[in-house]
């Protein structure tokens, strides 16, 4: 028996997911990097040696989900896990194995969404996918239940051989406590040397749509008498509040707080299919419900449609008749206000005199808008292009994508448009043919490295076919460095069990009109090329090598003996110039209100030099 | 359910996740059940950042992972403005405030497009909203040269200022086993121990 068995681990929601995976005995982990659902596979890595299991960064999710149906038919237990936006990209594959199965290894899908978007370019709610495939969907609700709910799914996986689909989000991936841990199968796994039979649904897909039916109402009645979902039944109840996932705990925090309501709660973990009976039942003695879950109408709109079967229909609450808000994340004043609103109830409040004090403090704050790092080359890309875009007389119009420097959004608004993974050359292609119809302005596409395998490839061979004009920079640090440095085609291979794929080489097949490989550290290198490049007709291809300096903060932070940059105050224009901190904006300058004039933060700068390039008046330069 | 809340405030890179880990490990060693939340994104590209700790006793199940409005027991500052922020939010008469009172500016504030708020007008708001605010200077710490190691010197006074579920000598030990017997974190804790012992004095 595994030693840790029984013992109590403090663990994130995305730890403990991995760990009732390890548990549940996976074999084969795929996943793309993305927050908050990162760690998830990154903590199954960690394990993957010691107890036998296949893990790997997949190229992008479609890829990762097939080649978990890939194992899974082979009967080796899988586990596909991805943030919101990629379970978008792989859907297309997800909506036809809902169909065919996934053999006898079992397939647990993870997904972890970002209401508000903390770290996402959108807010979107992805349990509707399980209603689009029509497949089984679990929603744990804390750390411990992250853990055995995983456990479970891949066992009803096996079962039924269909994916289940786990759903996180934000705050239980990202949030710790005491995990409670099970035993580790040492059996090893033995791939079957046979597909399964019928891997495809034609040529009568309709009727494999009705076998997936069926499994779904046997499912339906194991989840009516589950134990993970819960009724906390208070006799004569003002309101029952419905809840799923970590919103779950928001509402306990909530009842606790309004001790004087007399509220019921159904805790539902098995959110699809519903568990009908137990909805039934708890809804029979329920004047009133109020829905309480993140991020759209999804349990509410299930049970709307449901209560419509049974004899008598409470009133009902939630995000579709605004009592609880349409968008943004929930949290325990969330549900406190809405469970007021809906009872008439005054809002506890912290007292007049606290809460006057703290909407006069709000005046005095100020936002602390994400910003690159010190050092960071992607900086000196987008200064180079505001540049020229500042002294060109036509337009330049800037496509970009997803990643660090997606940043450049706030970078004076330097890169317009931030959509799905790929779109910015994607939009570019469109872009790009619109010379026909008057346009002057040059197009410019940007994506990163990782970026450029997940999704940019089919466009750039659109591009190519379709003779788009417009140049295409590929900013290239060699990690998926958002993320935190997983390894991706382009990036210097782990280990042996990796082959280095070239984004050079790629483009190069690609016969584009010009192609440059330069770094990024030098502004005056980058305008020069780019320059160049916008003059020319046709695809052109930039690709610029550049430094994520916190990737190379792990191991050596500045390389012996560099020299650093220093102020020379004779040169300095001081207060009416102010380009340094004022539109370059590296962290590591700092402002002497003072002595007017900027001052370099040795604790912060890479000793880079970028920035004396910056400096019209030769005012930073290299240190002796 | 009797819950113990701190905010620990800061800007991304000032390390307020190690240093509010060393209190939930602590709380466990004393029994206690630590429901810790993290906030990642804007902690490595000098957004702000607050880390939710709640403490309940091991017999409860898992609060939220979000302190409510108005309810921290404890928020430590490692920023004055981030520390009126963590206070508009989560701060009431109930909050003791531990704040260092040196300023990390934004880009706003160095463009010149914006100022920097007065430190001193932050610390009189801060103390019309909390209960008990504790002003500290770390210029010591930073003449040492040791201006990285803020989370844990603040950590230090912390215990030494405000009523904590858990023990000095117990955070002290988490400290350790979290940074390693040879790291200089340790001895930077106790100097902060001494700074709070100090100033509860006065």
């Amino acid at each position: 028996m595994e030693k840790t068995a029984n013992k109590a681990q403090f663990m994130s929601g995305n730890e403990a997911i991995a760990r009732g995976a390890v548990e549940a005995g996976v074999g084969f982990c795929s996943s793309y990097p993305g927050t908050p659902a990162t760690e998830i596979a990154a903590s199954i890595m960690g394990l993957a040696e010691k107890h036998d299991i296949y893990c790997e960064w997949s190229v992008n999710e479609k890829v990762a989900l097939e080649a978990a149906a890939g194992a899974s038919w082979l009967g080796i237990p899988a586990m596909c896990s991805m943030k919101s936006l990629g379970i978008n990209v792989a859907s297309d594959f997800l909506l036809n194995v809902n169909l065919s199965g996934t053999g006898t290894g079992g397939l647990v899908v993870v997904v972890s969404d970002d209401p508000r978007g903390h770290s996402s370019s959108n807010e979107q709610d992805s349990r509707f996918y399980a209603k689009a495939a029509q497949l089984p969907l679990l929603e744990p609700s804390t750390c411990q239940q992250s853990k055995d709910i995983t456990t479970y799914a891949l066992d009803l996986s096996r079962r039924e051989q269909i994916p289940v689909l786990v759903r996180s989000t934000t705050r239980l991936s990202h949030s710790r406590s005491l995990v409670k841990l099970g035993e580790i199968p040492e059996d090893r796994h033995v791939a079957s040397q046979k597909l399964p039979a019928r891997l495809f649904n034609v040529p009568d897909p309709h009727l494999r749509h009705r076998d997936l039916l069926l499994k779904m109402e046997r499912i339906s009645r194991e989840f009516d008498v589950s134990t993970w979902n819960e009724l906390d039944s208070v006799e004569n109840s003002d309101l029952l509040l419905v809840s799923s996932g970590v919103s779950q705990r928001y509402t306990q925090d909530a009842i606790y707080e309004l001790s004087k309501a007399r509220l019921s709660h159904l805790r539902l973990a098995t959110t699809h299919p519903l568990p009908k009976r137990l909805v039934a039942r708890a809804i029979e003695g329920a004047s009133r419900v109020l829905f309480v879950e993140e991020a759209d109408p999804f349990i509410e709109d299930e049970i709307r449609a449901f209560v419509s079967e049974l004899p008598k229909a409470p009133k009902m609450y939630g995000k579709k008749t605004g009592e609880v808000p349409g968008w943004g994340e929930m949290n325990s004043d969330t549900v406190v206000d809405s469970i007021s609103r809906t009872l008439g109830l005054i809002k506890p409040h912290r007292g007049e005199e606290v809460e006057k004090a703290a909407r006069d403090a709000e005046a005095l704050l100020v936002e602390r808008p994400l910003t690159f790092c010190a050092g960071c080359t992607h900086r000196n890309v987008y200064w180079a292009i505001r540049a020229l875009k500042k002294r060109k007389k036509q337009a330049i119009l800037v496509l970009g994508d997803i990643g660090c420097y997606s940043l450049g959004v706030f970078y004076d608004n330097t890169m317009e448009t931030m959509q799905a993974m790929g779109s910015g050359i994607g939009a570019a292609c469109g872009v790009g043919q619109l010379q026909r119809f008057g346009l002057k302005s040059k197009v410019i596409a940007v994506a990163g490295d990782s970026t450029f395998f997940h999704a940019c490839i089919p466009a750039l061979v659109n591009a190519r076919h379709k003779k788009a004009d417009l140049t295409f920079i590929v900013l290239d640090n060699e990690t998926t460095a958002m993320t935190g440095f997983q390894s991706h085609p382009g990036a210097e291979p782990v280990d042996e069990s990796e082959r280095r794929v070239g984004i050079e080489n790629i483009v190069r097949s690609l016969d584009p009109e010009f192609i440059v490989v330069k770094d990024s550290d030098h502004i005056p290198t980058i305008m020069a090329t780019l320059e160049d490049a916008l003059s020319r007709s046709g695809l052109k291809v930039l690709i610029l090598r550049g430094v994520c300096r916190l990737y190379e903060g792990r191991s050596s932070t500045v390389p012996e003996g560099q020299r650093g940059v220093t102020v020379n105050p004779d040169a300095c224009r001081g207060e009416k110039c102010r380009i340094c901190t004022g539109q370059y904006g590296c962290v590591a300058l700092s402002w002497d209100r003072e002595a007017g004039r900027p001052v370099i933060m040795d604790a912060f700068c890479v000793k880079c030099g970028s920035c004396v390039d910056v400096c019209p008046h030769g005012a930073l330069r290299r240190e002796d | 359910m009797a819950v113990f809340n701190l905010i620990m405030a800061g800007v991304g890179g000032q390390g307020s996740l190690v240093a509010t880990r060393a209190v939930a490990e602590a709380a466990i060693k004393s029994g206690l059940r630590p429901t810790l939340g993290e906030t990642y994104g804007a902690s490595r590209r000098g957004g702000s950042v607050f880390t939710h700790l709640r403490l309940v006793p091991d017999s409860e199940s898992d609060p939220g992972p979000l302190v409510p409005r108005g309810q921290a027991d404890a928020i430590i500052g490692l920023e004055p403005m981030e520390s009126l922020r963590a206070a508009v939010a989560f701060g009431s008469k109930r909050t003791n405030a531990v704040v260092s009172t040196m300023p990390i500016e934004t880009l706003e504030t160095l463009s010149g497009k914006t100022r920097y708020p007065p430190v001193p007008e932050l610390v009189g708001s801060l103390s019309r909203i909390c209960g008990t605010v504790w002003s500290v200077d770390p210029r010591s710490l930073e003449a040492d040269g040791r201006i990285a190691a803020l989370n844990v010197w603040m950590l230090g006074v912390l215990c030494e200022t405000v009523d904590l579920p858990v023990t000095t000598e117990s955070v002290r030990k988490s400290v350790t086993t979290l940074s390693g017997s040879a790291d200089r974190n340790v001895e930077t804790f106790d100097q902060g121990v001494l700074f709070g012992q100090r100033l509860a004095k006065k």
